[in-house]
């Protein structure tokens, strides 16, 4: 039964795929390389942020401060960069920043019973903060060319952006699928006490989720900053929402337990493919945010019809 | 035969949710238990709702540690800090909510905690084919371990959980009502797993309530009663008389009052009431100023037939006459409205708000009567709360003390004087005097026989026998989700008669 | 009988007042008090009529919208969208009252039913489809914003009609109408919270759901009522806060303002898992907030800190709620 159910999760997907192709086929300059190239490359950002995301939805978590991490983890590299650090370094240091928010995030959540989105709302919220506060308000720019260049250049036509998050895309369904601490990821969605009974601290699995959950969200910071030269306070904002919205609407659920990275990656193809064919549209960006919110509403909704259909269903005598 | 395991003398008092002992307390949940295991045998552990069979075997399996007492597993001393290490010595515990992962495969589900690891990844072809092997070796050769387990029926899944524990090498495998949610094909394919475990010299402990199916796998027997270990038989000796009344030999104390008179007059008639889409119908009626038993397992339907005449559960078909009216879509508002009113089953979860102080609790089912104009008047509340703490004997402080820190029994008292407050002509009491002490006992009983007395119609819910007879006008039984048994006569009210219509 | 007493006596004891119950009633309080004496003690101008005014002027509207929000925190929820929603009904508000130059009156109170409406919406799918309450005002809030912007195109309105820049800067006895209008605001949420049958039906379902509705309380109703609540209240804070810039645009608000408002309330004492809260305390974390924001403005801190300084105050504060909870335990 629940064979059929996944199926028909991914019939839905391929289902948005084909209507995106429609749409996009009569749009004229959609289906040129140059401008899917663009989509991936601005798609990889939402896809990182999403990557991070899916392993903390997993564990029935969410991070709701992926605006601020990326803002900045990104200030911190800028900042190293203007002061002369070299840029690996620079780079390095601002990704192990989001690697200790995270793990921040992570103990709040198993240590301190914070719930998940109040404590990383409240982090993100420290971190852009901290943004303005190093960026004194305004964006930081005069980056390196060799910075700059990473998030410009491409491999064999293909932007670097898109790469790393190809690589990281593989790192996180490799933790996933062949890891002991990504089966337990998926134990800790499913149920709490199983893996409490066969002796694992679901602590340690949460504030993994979160590092890696924090980690990634800096490498998305990181990269946007390349791609524009600047680092800008509030650059993260525009991700937040996305973030949740890639993985909910790849079929990641809210709920816990389910979900895969591939599913993150497909749902910010398809959030990128959006953005993009209703900028070639001209149709008024505001647009945008209003049909996002309301797909994250109808997704979680869904799901959360679903379950308690299935808990009713489960509870007559 | 050997004797694998004895567990001897094992005491164990209340606890709280870590398993620690509640400081002060005296009440015993285990009162010098002494029980042991053979090699291979199936050891039938059989006893009334609360007489202590999950807390003896929770003991075993590591969950929580006995107060006094020891255990010797093969003939060592045995104590353990938890489940894992319990099962890393070779016992087993199968929980009758299953203790898996509906979300990840049989054989991650078996390997879970201990994944064998090469070059940092999980050795999948190992877990598989180790999992193909487990299922084999007990004849489960249609199973592919790579079956999520939310795609298994429970009769599967149960499968996989003894598979899961026998991978663990277990000498003992402790079974909590394996065949409660099974059908006959899959019991009986059960019953030649356990067989076949049995031949191989793994001992099981099981805990069961059905009669039929104790004489076809049990090889010996233990009654436990009101935490003591009364009587261990060979299942050559079994009869079903004979432990019925071995169950239920407590005796019947003088602390129930009876001073109140039943009218002739219906309050309330339930006439074919069906509690879930497959059940038979219901007919019930309680009188005015009558004390209405009913008796059965846990998870006959009693809560749930309650809780559809309150209104918080539907019903499927059927209808309620309430004072000579019909009574249709009931809701809590409403039923308190009319003059029902619900004593829940556990007071922490939905009767009482804890973190609330007493006067509050005391008002909450009734404020909108108490306050028509809906402005809180707080003198009325206090005069109100006052009376009923004097009327009910509640023993506290003030009356703005925290419900939290009363005892149990005066918690149950403020959990009557809550709905007494409401004025009711029908009082639902689902077990009224659990987890209390005899004295708050009495009390509470004293309480219902002048409620009565004052022509309301009482319908209490129970799992004590004793209280069952010692309280009501009229039993009925439920079984399985109707009426098994009506005894009309206070004469014919027996123990035996009531546990056998219940079984 | 008299055992019975016994046990009964001996468990009482741990209800006793004392150091714990007054840090776990009152640490509003006492962060409070040591914000002001810090700022009486080492800060220049701080002490003074005048600026304590200031504080409370400045601190007005976002008493009222953390008014509101204290009703939803009470159920157990949480209003992310009420940033936004200031800035819708603050753009609302100017449209009505001069693009369409309609009465003030009638132009407050359809920005009022503006705000009640998202408010109901929001307690609607909180309520009836059990989708969490963070997620449906996180969508909400996107989304109203997204509406504002479409609607108002970007642009601001400013030249209210000087009726409504009149009762802004009007001034009653020392205090400006902003601050009693919010006076008034806070004697009416008190006598709901702490009076009314709906305050007690509030608190209990914010406690204890389960209870609460075999005590015959409507949960849904209750919790549907709290975001209208919350959502009016937004309504209103954005018609003062447009009056006293003289300017309407949808940006207004927005996340940091809603962050302000929650953290108002967290420091006023309630709690964010339901059931505890009251007007008195949220008053005096918003209080809070601006002291310490005066603060940093007296000692002429980089604006910019007051982002970080004011959420690491709320973690902090969240952090010590949750350590004292266990401590007490």
């Amino acid at each position: 039964m629940k064979k059929h159910m996944i199926k028909k999760k991914n019939i839905y997907l391929l289902a948005v795929f084909v209507v995106l192709c429609i749409c996009g086929s009569f749009i004229p300059g959609f289906f040129t390389f140059n401008n899917i190239m663009n989509v991936t490359r601005q798609s990889s950002t939402i896809a990182i942020c999403a990557l991070a995301m899916t392993l903390v939805l997993i564990i029935r978590g969410i991070d709701l401060g992926t605006g601020g991490v990326m803002a900045f983890c990104a200030m911190v590299s800028g900042f190293m960069m203007l002061n002369g650090v070299g840029v690996f370094l620079s780079i390095v240091a601002g990704a192990l920043t989001g690697l200790v928010i995270g793990i921040i995030n992570g103990i709040l959540v198993s240590r301190i019973n914070i719930p998940a989105f109040i404590a990383t709302y409240v982090t993100g919220q420290i971190t852009l903060g901290l943004a303005l506060v190093v960026g004194k308000g305004t964006s930081i720019s005069g980056l390196p060319a060799t910075y700059a260049s990473i998030g410009n250049n491409l491999i064999f036509r293909v932007p670097i952006n898109t790469w790393i998050m190809l690589a990281l895309f593989a790192i996180t369904t490799v933790i996933l699928r062949y890891t002991r601490m990504g089966k337990h990821i998926y134990a800790l969605g499913g149920s709490e006490n199983t893996i409490k009974t066969e002796g694992i601290d679901p602590a340690r699995v949460k504030i993994f989720a979160f590092s890696i959950c924090g980690l990634f969200s800096a490498i998305a910071g990181i990269l946007l900053s390349a791609q524009m030269a600047t680092v800008h306070p509030t650059q993260g904002a525009a991700y937040q929402l996305d973030a949740v919205a890639a993985s909910l609407i790849g079929g990641v659920s809210m709920l816990g337990g389910e979900g895969q990275a591939w599913m993150s990656v497909v749902g910010a193809l398809i959030i990128g493919f959006l953005r993009n064919a209703l900028d070639m549209l001209a149709i008024d960006p505001f647009y945008q945010n209003l049909v996002i919110g309301a797909a994250i509403i109808i997704v979680v909704g869904i799901s959360v019809y679903n379950r308690n259909k299935e808990l009713k269903s489960a509870k007559v005598f | 035969m050997a004797k694998i395991l004895e567990m001897k003398n094992i005491t164990k008092y209340i606890f709280d949710e870590y398993g620690k002992k509640i400081a002060g307390t005296t009440v015993k949940i285990l009162d010098q238990v002494s029980f042991d295991l053979e090699q291979g045998e199936v050891h039938v552990l059989i006893g009334e709702n609360g007489a202590g069979k999950s807390t003896l075997m929770k003991v075993l399996g590591g969950n929580i540690p006995p107060d006094e007492g020891n255990i010797l597993l093969d003939g060592q001393p045995y104590a353990v800090k938890g489940p894992k290490e319990a099962r890393e010595k070779g016992i087993a515990f199968i929980h009758q909510e299953l203790n898996l992962c509906l979300n990840l495969d049989i054989a991650h589900n078996i390997f879970l905690g201990r994944e064998p690891v090469r070059h940092g990844l999980i050795d999948h072809k190992y877990i598989y084919k180790k999992s193909r092997e487990y299922l084999d070796e007990f004849g489960f050769h249609d199973i592919d371990p790579k079956t999520m387990i939310r795609d298994l029926s429970t009769a599967r899944q149960q499968v996989v959980e003894i598979v899961k524990a026998l991978s663990y090498k277990s000498k003992i495998l402790i079974m909590d009502e394996p065949t409660a949610s099974l059908t006959s094909s899959e019991i009986s394919h059960l019953f030649e797993l356990i067989h076949k475990l049995k031949s191989n010299g793994v001992s099981i402990i099981y805990i069961s309530h059905r009669m039929d199916e104790l004489k076809e796998i049990g090889d010996r027997l233990t009654v436990l009663r009101d935490g003591q270990s009364i009587e261990t038989i060979s299942m050559q000796d079994f009869d079903q008389d004979m432990v019925v009344r071995l169950m239920v030999g407590r005796t019947i104390s003088n602390m129930y009052t009876c001073t109140h008179q039943v009218s002739a007059e219906d309050v309330i008639r339930v006439e074919g009431l069906k509690i879930g889409p497959h059940t038979e119908p219901i007919d019930i009626h309680i009188k005015k100023g009558e004390i209405v038993g009913m008796g059965g397992l846990v998870g006959s339907g009693r809560s749930e037939l309650a809780r559809s005449i309150f209104g918080v559960r539907p019903y499927f078909g059927g209808k309620i006459i309430y004072k000579g009216n019909e009574y249709a879509n009931p809701t809590a508002m409403k039923s308190i409205r009319s003059g029902i009113a619900y004593l829940s089953e556990d007071r922490k979860i939905d009767g009482l708000i804890i973190e609330k102080d007493i006067k509050e609790n005391i008002s909450m089912a009734s404020i909108y009567a108490l306050f028509p104009n809906h402005v809180i008047n707080k003198k009325r509340e206090r005069e109100e709360a006052s009376k009923k703490i004097n009327e009910l004997n509640v023993i506290c402080r003030s009356m703005d003390q925290l419900v939290s820190t009363l005892s149990g029994g005066n918690q149950q008292k403020v959990l009557f004087a809550k709905w007494l407050e409401s004025k009711p002509d029908l009082l639902i009491l689902d077990e009224p005097t659990r987890g209390i002490d005899v004295n708050a006992k009495a009390e509470i009983y004293e309480i219902m026989d002048s409620i009565a007395r004052q022509g309301v119609a009482i319908m209490m819910i129970s799992s004590e026998l004793p209280e069952l007879i010692g309280m009501s006008d009229r039993i009925y039984v439920m079984k399985k989700g109707s009426i098994s048994l009506e005894i009309v006569d206070k004469a014919q009210m027996t123990q035996e008669r009531i546990l056998a219509s219940t079984l | 009988m008299a055992a019975a007493k016994n046990q009964a006596a001996t468990q009482t004891n741990t209800g006793k007042p004392g150091v714990k119950h007054f840090a776990k009633s009152y640490g509003n309080v006492i962060i409070f008090v040591a914000v002001w004496l810090y700022g009486m003690l080492f800060i220049e101008n701080f002490i003074g009529i005048e600026n304590g005014i200031n504080i409370i002027t400045q601190g007005a509207i976002a008493a009222i919208c953390c008014l509101g929000m204290t009703f939803v925190l009470m159920t157990g929820g949480i209003d992310l969208s009420v940033g936004y929603l200031v800035g819708f009904c603050a753009y609302i508000f100017g449209y009505c009252t001069v693009m369409r130059g309609m009465p003030v009156a009638l132009a407050i109170i359809i920005t009022l039913l503006v705000g009640a409406f998202f408010g109901l919406i929001n307690g609607l799918l909180v309520q009836m489809l059990k989708i969490p309450a963070f997620i449906v005002t996180l969508g909400s809030g996107y989304i109203i914003y997204g509406i504002a912007q479409i609607f108002s195109n970007g642009s601001a309105i400013t030249n209210l009609p000087p009726a409504v820049l009149a009762v802004g800067r009007a001034k009653f006895f020392g205090l400006s109408s902003t601050v009693w209008i919010m006076l008034l605001v806070s004697v009416v949420c008190f006598f709901i919270l702490h009076k009314s049958t709906y305050g007690r039906a509030l608190t209990s379902v914010g406690l204890n759901p389960a209870a609460s509705g075999l005590s015959g309380i409507n949960a849904s109703f209750t919790t549907i009522a709290v975001y209208v609540i919350c959502g009016t209240c937004s309504a209103l804070g954005a018609v003062l806060m447009a009056a006293r810039v003289n300017n309407c645009v949808c940006s207004m608000g927005g996340t940091d303002f809603t962050f302000t408002v929650i953290t108002a309330a967290v420091l006023g004492g309630a709690s964010l898992f339901g059931g505890v809260g009251t007007v008195w305390g949220s008053l005096l974390g918003v209080m809070t907030i601006y002291t310490i924001q005066n603060i940093l403005g007296l000692l002429s801190v980089n604006y910019y800190m007051y982002t970080a300084v004011q959420s690491i105050i709320i973690l902090a504060a969240i952090i010590f709620e949750n350590v004292k909870n266990r401590v007490i335990q």
